[in-house]
Parts: structure tokens; C-alpha cells; sequence
């Protein structure tokens, strides 16, 4: 198969401006806020726009259409859950987080728990973990929009994109990957409104795409417990906890996660950083509306519309499994395919350039927001708060450029051959940093009894109980998606029943939990700290 | 001087949230074929209710309130005649 002059036509456009964008914003080295926060003086939309281009990855891209191709219409209400996520932002950490102004993520931390140096390394365990796990899989899917739509070999897109991202996250630091993000995130936000409409269009309009989804797989419109029959769209979704399950894995995600955080320091006031959330839930809601048409209508257009029906495919899992062969790229789920084969089966090029350029902007951007997170958090925090290295200290911009390769080659190099494990990580990463991070961060700002001791305990104790969980289930269990104490109650014989809960969401509650009652046995923090960090930044 | 604590709008939105959320939910689960049956114009309502005002417009308005009403809240602080939150 070529690709169509306008695909590459298209890509090549888009490199072009991302690294234009790189050049022109190679300055904001001269200063090191300008690097770490661009210099705070980001407006609201350009911030909205990055915001939402960070936070939403190829596992939004290409894993949402997936979703819905797997679990059918109860994921619908995850997409929802999601969007509903990031207005939930806008007072409990992004207000407060520019009010009180910080330069890392871990600066809160280290000041409202009073812990300089160890409460900046347990908060950046789970966060450097996240990190790498998200570059990687950015990375990956990154090379897997040149590779199945450009036709570029596998290994050469894994280096266009590490080289790409570095050039301009190097060059500008924060200030090139704001302005950047924001043209990738109204790229991408265009490029699946796009595939929507051209999508509907093909059926006439919702009642023809409803009708057609129908009489492929009626089970696709069942939600948990509504078929008198037991039927259910996916056995992940025949138990109601899997759709309530589902609905609060990623629901907490943007106000908690490093790199939406740090946008919030980007802000230029607290007007801007409220306002930048208004924009990012349009940007991002046009989007995840656009994805969950895509999503409903994959398994029919792949069935009836994609070519490979013609060459010995039967249904949409074979045409899935004949693209993987076809492109051999290690580690990716089938499922992966699924958006990317819909837009091959309009057959129009103009359609798959768009694609090709919102899903190298989605990708990239959350690559490059990852890199600036760790490389503030390895060459800032550790490097100089921590360890006190002069050299970090003294040439602040030098230390997170260097840290910036650094990061991009560990991930690029573990990008080349990726694990299926790997991949599927990220859904935990995105869990531990709210179940580790995430609760005393929000804790801290909102409640003036969370303390230090509870901080620590939450992180040490949350970070392997989340892992071990997650892998218990997606190794024994057969999915992350069962809960992993499942056994527990409900035995381990043949067809013993297990209780869906997505990505191990239970862990939420239970960290909230967790972290109440230990603040509440344990000593509060100073009433000079807790003026300063709780109350004067609410 | 502002109250401290969280804005009471934002407990607002939120039972807006889970209340829409959550009923539908409900509904769905314990009506047969209402995400596909239940039907607005020939097309299922679902496309409205869930996949539209779910996704898309439901959050747009909240994130409006959440930046609107503390702007609001803050003219008026500065002012130095308004209510407290």
C-alpha cells in the first residue's frame, strides 16, 4: 500500500510548524522561569489549548475508540466521566496551585508538608514512574500514526519522534512546549470533529449509525442488567461496578496529574489559570465527542467499508489482526488499530492526513509535557534541592537540558521493542499518581488537619499496594479490570464470579480513606505552614 | 475578607454532576433497551443525553460556573460590599 501525497503532505506540514515553534522560542533559555513556567504569563486559551493537548494521549486517540469498540455503548459514560473530570480542576487545584505559585511539582510537597528534601523524592517515585511509563507509550504511538499511515519502518518513526519532541523541548523548554500543545491541541481537537462528521455522513446521521451498529451487534447498546436475558456488551460491563467502576478511573486524572498540574503554574493570574480549564473542556470535549462516534461506528465501517474485507478478513477483529501483521509494531493491542483502520476504510486522503496530523499532535504533546515534568523534577529537585549539586544550581537551564536527553533516550531506547506490559501500564500509572500524589495533594490544599506523616504513609504504602494489585489482576485474574481481591470473596473455583472494577479504581476510596484516618491519628503540621499553604492559597 | 474552605458552587455542580450522571445511569440499567429505543427524531436519545450534553455540554457549563461565579465572588470581595464566598 502507498501513501497519498496529501498525507505526507500533511505530516510534513505539521513537523514543520512544531519545530518552527521550537526555534523561534529557542530564548526563553536566557531565563530559567521562562524555561521551567514560561515565565507565567500564558493566557487563558493557549493555555486551555495545551492543557487539554497534555493531558489527552494516544491512550485517549486511539484507546477510546478502542474502548467503545470493545465494551460498546456503557463506555460511552467514561468518555463523559473523563471530560467531567477537568471542570473539577478548575477549583480544587488549579486556582490554588497558581495562587500559591510554585516552579515543580514537588515544591507543594516539600513546603506544605514541611519535608524539603523527602517528601520531593516520595512525591517524585510515583511521578517519575508515570512519567516514563507516558513518554513511552506517547513514543509508541507517536511511531505508530507514521508507521501505519506514512508507511515509515517502525524504528525510524520511534527516532523522528524522540529527535523531534527533544529538538524543541530543549530548545524552549516550557514556552515551546506551551505554544506547541496548544497548536497540537486544536489540531487534534479538529481532526476528530473531522472523522466524526465524515463518519456520519456515511450513515446518514445518528438514527442511520444507531440503526447500523444495531443490526451488527445488537449486545453494543446493553448496559449492565438491562437485558432480561443477561446479556451484556462485554463481560467487564455485565456487572454495574464495571460501568460506575470505569466512570471514576481517569475522573480525577486532570486535577491531580503532574502534567496538568504544572499548567496550572503557567497561568498569568488565577482569572487565567480558572478560565484556561473553561477552554481545555471545549477543546477536549469536541474531541471525546468526535471519539466516541468514531468508536461506535469502528466495528461496523471496518466490516463493511475496510478493504481487507476482501482479502480473507471475516469480521473487524481480522482486518485488526491483519494490519498488526502487516505492521508488526511490538507490543501495541490490536484494539490500537481500530480508529487508525476506520479512517483507511473512508478512503479518502484528505481525512487520513488529518488524522495523521491530530494523532502525531496528541501524542507529542503529551510526550514533551511528561519530559518537562522530569526534567524539572530530576534536574531542579534532585539534582539541586536534594542533592545540592552546584552545577544544577548554578546553570539551571543547562541541568533540565541535559536531564531532557537524558529522559528522551532512556524512553526512546525502551520504545524500540515495547513489552505489551508496558503499554498496558499506563492505565496503572494514571491510577498511582491519584492514589499516591493525588489525594494529599488535594488534601493539603482543602483540608487543614492532612499532615506529614499521612502524606509519607499514603505514597509508601499506595505505590506498591497499587502495583501489585494491578498486576495480581492482569496476571491471574486475566484483566486489570477485575478487581484484585476478587478470590477473596468470591473463591477461585471454575466460573467463581469477579467483581469489575476498571485500572483497580477501589484504590481511590480506600487511599481517601487511608490518608483521613492517618492525619487524624498522627500530629498536625505547624500553624505557620498551614497559613501559608492551606489556608492563604485557597 | 473571604470565607476559607471549598465554594459552595462548587458543591452545586457537582450534585448537578452526579445527580444527571447517576439517574441516567440508573434508568439505563433498569429499562430494557432504553440507550437504543428511548428515541428523539429517529435517532436514540443516548446520542443527546450521554453522548452530547454527557460529554460535552454539561462540562462546558461547569466549567463556565466554576471560573464565572468565584469571578464574580472576587469583584465583589474587592469591592468590599459582598457576601462572603
Amino acid at each position: 500500500m502507498t501513501t497519498n501525497p496529501v498525507v505526507i503532505f500533511a505530516a510534513l506540514l505539521y513537523f514543520a510548524v512544531i519545530l518552527g515553534i521550537g526555534y523561534v522560542t529557542r530564548k526563553a533559555s536566557a531565563d530559567p522561569m521562562d524555561y521551567y513556567v514560561a515565565g507565567r504569563k500564558i493566557g487563558p486559551f493557549v493555555n486551555g489549548a495545551a492543557l487539554a493537548a497534555a493531558y489527552f494521549s494516544p491512550a485517549s486517540f486511539l484507546g477510546m475508540p478502542a474502548f467503545i469498540f470493545i465494551m460498546g455503548y456503557p463506555f460511552w459514560w467514561v468518555l463523559s466521566s473523563i471530560i467531567a473530570g477537568l471542570p473539577l480542576a478548575s477549583m480544587m487545584t488549579a486556582a490554588p496551585m497558581r495562587k500559591y505559585a510554585p516552579v515543580s511539582f514537588t515544591d507543594y510537597y516539600a513546603d506544605r508538608y514541611d519535608s524539603p528534601k523527602v517528601m520531593r523524592v516520595l512525591a517524585g517515585i510515583p511521578t517519575l514512574m508515570s512519567g516514563w511509563a507516558y513518554i513511552v507509550l506517547s513514543t509508541v504511538g507517536t511511531a505508530l500514526f507514521m508507521t501505519a499511515i506514512l508507511r515509515v519502518s517502525y524504528p525510524v518513526a520511534v527516532v523522528i519522534a524522540a529527535v523531534v519532541i527533544m529538538f524543541y523541548v530543549f530548545m524552549g523548554g516550557m514556552v515551546a512546549t506551551t505554544f506547541s500543545s496548544a497548536f497540537q491541541g486544536v489540531l487534534m481537537t479538529f481532526a476528530s470533529v473531522v472523522v466524526a462528521f465524515v463518519v456520519l455522513n456515511v450513515f446518514g446521521g445518528f438514527s442511520g449509525l444507531a440503526n447500523a451498529v444495531y443490526a451488527n451487534n445488537a449486545n453494543f447498546w446493553l448496559m449492565p442488567g438491562a437485558s432480561p436475558e443477561g446479556l451484556f456488551s462485554h463481560p467487564i460491563m455485565g456487572y454495574w461496578t464495571g460501568v460506575v467502576g470505569f466512570y471514576f478511573v481517569w475522573h480525577f486524572g486532570f486535577s491531580t496529574m503532574p502534567y496538568t498540574v504544572v499548567r496550572f503554574f503557567t497561568a498569568m493570574d488565577i482569572k487565567s489559570a480558572r478560565r484556561s480549564v473553561f477552554w481545555a473542556v471545549l477543546f477536549g470535549g469536541a474531541m471525546y465527542w468526535g471519539l466516541l462516534i468514531a468508536g461506535t461506528a469502528a466495528r461496523v465501517i471496518l466490516e463493511t467499508m475496510h478493504p481487507m474485507m476482501q482479502q480473507g478478513a471475516t469480521n473487524a477483529v481480522g482486518v485488526l489482526n491483519m494490519i498488526r501483521t502487516q505492521l508488526a509494531i511490538p507490543g501495541a493491542p490490536i484494539t490500537d488499530y481500530s480508529y487508525i483502520a476506520l479512517v483507511e476504510a473512508l478512503g479518502n486522503p484528505v481525512i487520513l492526513g488529518i488524522l495523521v496530523a491530530g494523532g502525531l499532535a496528541i501524542s507529542m504533546a503529551t510526550a514533551a509535557a511528561w519530559v518537562m515534568v522530569l526534567n524539572v523534577l530530576i534536574g531542579r529537585d534532585f539534582m539541586g534541592k536534594c542533592l545540592g549539586n552546584v552545577w544544577s544550581i548554578n546553570n539551571p537551564v543547562k541541568s533540565l537540558r541535559v536531564w531532557t536527553v537524558v529522559i528522551l533516550i532512556i524512553t526512546t531506547m525502551f520504545s524500540f521493542n515495547p513489552l505489551g506490559l508496558v503499554l498496558d501500564l499506563s492505565g496503572w500509572a494514571f491510577l498511582v499518581v491519584i492514589v499516591t500524589t493525588g489525594v494529599p495533594l488535594v488534601g493539603g490544599i482543602w483540608w487543614r488537619r492532612a499532615n506529614t506523616t499521612a502524606a509519607m504513609a499514603t505514597i509508601i504504602v499506595f505505590f506498591p499496594l497499587s502495583m501489585y494489585s494491578w498486576l495480581y489482576a492482569r496476571n491471574t485474574l486475566g484483566s486489570p479490570h477485575w478487581a484484585a481481591f476478587s478470590r477473596l470473596i468470591y473463591g477461585s473455583h471454575e466460573g467463581a464470579f469477579k467483581l469489575p472494577t476498571g485500572h483497580q479504581v477501589w484504590l481511590i476510596p480506600v487511599s481517601v480513606i487511608f490518608f483521613v484516618v492517618v492525619s487524624l491519628l498522627t500530629k498536625p503540621n505547624s500553624d505557620e505552614v498551614l497559613q501559608k499553604y492551606c489556608d492563604d492559597i485557597q | 475578607m473571604k470565607k476559607k474552605g471549598v465554594p459552595r458552587i462548587f458543591w452545586y455542580g457537582i450534585a448537578l454532576l452526579y445527580s444527571y450522571t447517576f439517574i441516567l445511569m440508573i434508568a439505563e440499567m433498569n429499562s430494557p433497551g432504553m440507550t437504543f429505543n428511548l428515541k428523539m427524531g429517529g435517532a436514540p436519545l443516548s446520542f443527546l443525553y450521554n453522548g452530547f450534553i454527557g460529554v460535552f455540554a454539561m462540562n462546558v457549563f461547569l466549567a463556565w460556573l466554576w471560573y464565572y461565579v468565584p469571578e464574580q465572588e472576587d469583584k465583589r470581595a474587592a469591592a468590599g460590599g459582598g457576601k462572603d464566598k
